[in-house]
């Protein structure tokens, strides 16, 4: 059998371990239940017991240390205490650093491991188990820094605001390089420079603090320039070797591996053999039938036709199944990321989760990842106060972190909720000033919590290793934006902070309702419409604001003109008060449409790469007819119709017809 | 009529989301300085205040274009920002932005 494929399967596995060892340690830690430990020694000892298989010597050794201690914790010769379980969680994380190696066929001592083992041993209250000192970090006088961002950095994170952080710990000099292309071929999301920096001063915690702001923007490496030129008797920490700012690239070289495969319950491949079976009879009746036709079978035609077409949609839906996986998979990492930052933090707080068993698409789920670690980094440092605080103000000592996945109106929603003290307005208008990010004239015409998602924006009175340099919810909302969904806040002074994320269910395929605007096809996603009403006209209420309501099951529901806001000239056809009631973020809207055309699955293009974010679409799709459809983003319509001098959209339906090439141009 | 010198006033907000909209200003500048013939494109950058990476890429882009195209890329009261995180950033140089008037 091949090696190769055997080692996958063993990496896989191991890291299920490693999540298995990580969530009993915490309720080792924090619920004092002492049957986790037989389930993490097992964790470990399953690790180590294939490790020699594939000769990964240093991953036996060390998973046998950890084995170890948490041997004497099961038989009762440890006891388990903070420092312990926080070295042990150390060693979590140095497993997954071990295994991402391994996954690349490396198998090398890593220094951590000695530092790492000596820890436990210190907790443990022994010394020897590892018999190698850690050398405590020095201060440096002087730091040659490496900045190489991914081509894809800039979507994650901002260099220009990591080299104006170091710059404010002494003096920075710097070289931009890289080749930047010409305009023509420019791509703004792409990031073509790095830089070769030479700062003097700071010391290396804090210019990594720094530099761990582009842990997932690419690789940075730190080196101390010279030991004479150190604080004097200070001994550098990589005497020889440039050191990787933290395990961030371990972590996303892990992320790539686990992306490459996809594991499915055997109900589902079972269930995707019968559908596939049923194609198959579906074709020999086809072939059947026009081999001898005669229009006497011409029902019998239609019948097989409408045969194959539901089943080619059955099995699609399954093999759209085998993509999707339970919120879970993101969820279960929680509870270790809030323990870890409330610790750091001092901060006492419940996690709550919910919506664990919520079905999202795989890349959705991997890439809400970051974001999602950002949002709860920013609750728990920002949002939550300290117990004392919270105390003082009568509130529980304990604050409370609700995370809840959920589907509605088509896309999948994630919250993350905190009962801390909510956004200080004033403060945050007065920071944005301050910065010069606007005027405060300018700041009395925004939505004042949006300025949350402003690039720099902080109102942190001191920046930790947590947050507070206003880098992350702008990177933030980048990321979901690249998704195709959208973040909002609310937020209410004294009772907490809300974000919620809305990010599509697939991004692949999706029901639609063809609706026909003027000339125009669009398409309406079926799950988040609610119902298609023909609206006599007492029903509908104009505004003095210009807007229309349409009175819809005993309340009032905004009426979008979709002709007026996609800038569509009227139909000769007109729909005579035909409306499309969809659901949007903060409720219904009805969309004026001139006639229902249909429902039919849609494979969805995205515009993005050719045309940019187009305001009201969503997506483009090519229906059965050879014509390229515009998909509405119901939420952006009403965005739209909101915003007094809207541009036109310039993308239409017939504008973008096919063939001659333009599907090409519309990226999957 | 054909002008030497063709001016361009960059806006406030130079960063990684305006950078799609300002590249296409940018290019049909430059297409119309190729057209008219013109030996400089003199770029106003007085009302610059926040720039990040993306829009740093942008300028060196810009000066990229310049030199293939043999048009002279001339700064015009560069504002504060712009030289203080050109500078920070190591590409002033390169941005012939000492060269500003």
């Amino acid at each position: 059998m091949d090696t190769r494929a055997l080692l996958d399967s063993f990496i896989m596995e191991s890291l299920d371990h490693v999540d298995a060892l990580e969530q009993a340690l915490l309720q080792m830690r924090n619920q004092g239940d002492p049957e986790c430990v037989h389930v993490a020694f097992r964790a470990v000892h399953s690790i180590k017991g294939s490790c020699s298989t594939f000769g990964l010597s240093h991953l036996s050794e060390f998973s046998h240390d950890v084995e170890d201690t948490l041997d004497r914790l099961r038989t009762g010769e440890l006891c388990v205490n903070r420092d312990l379980s926080s070295a042990l969680l150390d060693a979590v994380d140095l497993l997954r650093t071990l295994l991402s190696a391994a996954s690349h066929g490396q198998d090398e001592a890593v220094p951590d491991c000695a530092q790492v083992l000596s820890r436990i041993a210190q907790a443990s209250g022994q010394q020897g188990a590892a018999s190698k000192t850690v050398q405590g970090s020095a201060p440096h006088a002087t730091w040659r820094i490496r900045i190489s961002p991914s081509d894809e950095a800039l979507l994650v994170a901002e260099p220009l605001t990591v080299i104006a952080g170091l710059s404010s710990l002494g003096n920075l000099s710097s070289r931009c390089l890289g080749n930047v292309p010409p305009l023509e071929a420019f791509d703004p999301n792409r990031c073509y420079v790095h830089w070769d920096l030479t700062l003097e001063g700071g010391e290396e915690a804090e210019v990594r603090d720094w530099l761990d702001w582009l842990e997932d923007g690419g690789d940075v490496h730190l080196e101390p320039l010279g030991a004479s030129q150190g604080t004097p008797g200070a001994q550098p920490t990589a005497p020889t070797q440039a050191t990787p700012a933290r395990s961030g690239k371990a972590d996303r070289d892990l992320k790539q591996h686990q992306s490459r495969s996809i594991r499915v319950e055997v109900d589902k491949v079972d269930g995707l053999m019968n559908m596939l079976g049923e194609l198959v009879i579906d074709q020999a009746m086809l072939k059947e039938l026009v081999a001898g036709f005669t229009p006497a079978k011409l029902e019998a035609l239609h019948d097989a036709i409408a045969s194959l077409e539901e089943d080619t949609r059955a099995l699609q839906s399954a093999v759209m199944r085998l993509r999707m996986l339970p919120a879970s998979v993101l969820l279960q990492r929680l509870p270790r990321l809030v323990d870890d930052l409330s610790t750091t933090l001092g901060k006492e707080v419940d996690l709550v989760v919910e919506g664990e068993r919520t079905e999202i698409d795989k890349r959705v789920l991997e890439e809400l990842a970051d974001p999602l670690t950002h949002m709860i980094r920013n609750a728990l440092d920002h949002g939550l106060e300290s117990p004392l605080e919270r105390q003082q103000r009568g509130k529980p000592r304990r604050g409370t972190l609700r995370v809840s996945a959920f589907h509605r109106g088509g896309f999948v929603n994630v919250e993350v909720a905190d009962d801390g003290r909510g956004l200080n307005t004033e403060e945050i208008v007065a920071s944005a000033c301050r910065k010069g990010l606007m005027t405060e004239d300018e700041a009395r015409l925004v939505d004042v919590h949006e300025l949350i998602f402003a690039a720099g924006l902080t109102t942190a009175e001191r920046v930790t290793d947590v947050s507070g340099r206003g880098v992350g919810m702008d990177v933030v909302r980048r990321n979901i934006e690249v998704l195709g969904g959208t973040i909002g806040v609310s937020s209410e002074p004294g009772r907490g902070c809300k974000l919620t994320v809305r990010l599509p269910l697939t991004l692949a395929i999706m029901d639609g309702q063809l609706v026909r605007v003027g000339d125009e096809t669009y398409v309406v996603p079926v799950l988040s419409i609610v119902e298609s009403v023909r609206a006599r006209e007492c029903r509908v209420r104009p505004l003095p604001s210009g807007m229309s309501v349409l009175h819809f099951r005993d309340g009032d529901v905004p009426v979008i003109d979709v002709h007026k806001v996609l800038g569509v000239p009227p139909s000769d056809r007109p729909g005579r008060g035909l409306m499309v009631v969809a659901e949007a973020d903060r409720g219904l809207l009805a969309l004026t449409v001139d006639e229902l055309l249909g429902q039919q699955q849609i494979v969805l293009k995205s515009l993005k790469q050719n045309y940019g974010n187009v305001p009201g679409i969503s997506a483009a799709t090519i229906l059965g007819n050879g014509q390229v459809s515009m998909i509405l983003d119901v939420h952006s319509l009403a965005q739209l119709a909101r915003s007094p001098d809207r541009p036109t959209p310039s993308l239409r339906s017939r504008e973008a017809s096919v063939p001659h090439g333009l599907s090409s141009k519309l990226a999957h | 009529m054909t002008s030497d010198k063709r001016s361009f006033e960059l806006p406030p907000d130079l960063r990684h989301a305006t950078c799609a909209e300002l590249r296409q200003g940018l290019l049909q500048a430059i297409e119309e300085a190729t057209a008219q013939a013109a030996s400089e494109l003199e770029i106003d950058a007085r009302r610059v205040r926040w720039i990040d990476t993306g829009g740093l890429q942008l300028l060196l882009s810009l000066r990229c274009t310049c030199q293939q195209r043999g048009i002279r890329l001339a700064w015009r009261h560069a504002s504060d920002e712009l030289l203080r995180a050109c500078w920070r950033a190591g590409a002033s140089e390169r941005l012939g932005l000492g060269e500003q008037t």
